[in-house]
């Protein structure tokens, strides 16, 4: 009798300890997870990177000719410029936006010079991380190119 | 492998579609605004009904334009990172992007109809007012 409830309270650590460890297993799923997640770049960060000195840095290390740095080095400085004024720009129209909405009389034709900013803010946007990407490209090797993301993504 | 990192460095640039100007965040702040000022409950519930049919459809707008940014992540993923094959993708996402604010601020506009002068106004004076 004794050995069988012996038996069974070791049964009943072993399974608790089973339970342990999936929690934790979990737990540890959950937190790669979440620092994955977090390390997932947002585009205000890389609009801001193109601006740093660590990626100016990067660039001086990674490729080996003057010129072709220098060349990235401006064409991110141009891109930096870029967002920060697509960035202003997209809040003036966000508050352009929400005036014309407040306005009681204003009917859908009052929105479409909001319309055609959002519309140009766009083109620009497209056409700046267009244009660095191909500056980019065309003053590295492939594998400069390769080290180059490679370690600008690392946070 | 180059192509692939690239076209991850690009997905993370242009992965951010929320629109600024018209988003869940703003239709949030506006629901609230709405739900303190009607004061009759079968209005109330009319409004902040609409409201919500709005905010998701933009939920879902939002996500349909997020493929077609992802088409063109692919596409430079594969290696064919040539401006006339990724520029039609966003030219197609601009346009969508417009009309979908277009059809979204219409329906917005909608909720006029249900609403008095002084209620719209004080809702978007606070929200102006509280400088979003």
């Amino acid at each position: 009798m004794n050995v069988a409830a012996s038996n069974m309270r070791s049964l009943d650590r072993e399974r608790s300890y089973a339970r342990l460890f999936l929690c934790g297993f979990l737990l540890l799923i959950l937190v790669m997870g979440c620092h994955l997640v977090s390390k997932t770049p947002s585009r205000d960060l890389y609009n801001y990177k193109f601006m740093s000195k660590e990626w100016k840095a990067l660039v001086r290390e990674i490729v080996e000719d003057p010129d072709r740095q220098a060349n990235i080095i401006e064409s991110s400085r141009i891109t930096g410029d870029g967002f920060t004024k697509l960035k202003i720009e997209s809040e003036e129209i966000r508050r352009a936006y929400l005036r014309t909405l407040a306005c009681y009389e204003c009917d859908l034709n009052a929105f479409e010079p909001v319309l055609e900013r959002i519309q140009t803010a766009e083109e620009t946007s497209t056409h700046i991380i267009l244009d660095l990407l191909n500056v980019v490209r065309e003053n590295t090797t492939k594998e400069e190119l390769k080290l180059l993301i490679k370690r600008k993504l690392e946070p | 492998m180059i192509w692939i990192l690239l076209g991850y460095y690009l997905a993370t640039m242009s992965g951010d579609i929320q629109s600024p100007y018209h988003s869940p965040a703003i239709l949030q702040d506006i629901r609230a605004g709405f739900s303190q000022v009607i004061h009759i409950p079968e209005q109330r519930q009319e409004v902040l009904q609409a409201i919500e049919m709005i905010e998701k459809k933009i939920v879902k707008d939002n996500k349909r334009l997020l493929g077609h940014l992802k088409r063109a992540d692919k596409l430079i993923a594969k290696g064919k990172l040539v401006r006339e094959d990724i520029e039609p993708i966003y030219v197609e996402y601009k346009s969508q992007h417009i009309q979908s604010i277009r059809e979204n601020t219409r329906a917005m506009l909608d909720i006029k109809k249900k609403v008095s002068r002084e209620e719209w106004e004080q809702v978007f004076q606070q929200i102006l007012y509280k400088g979003i």
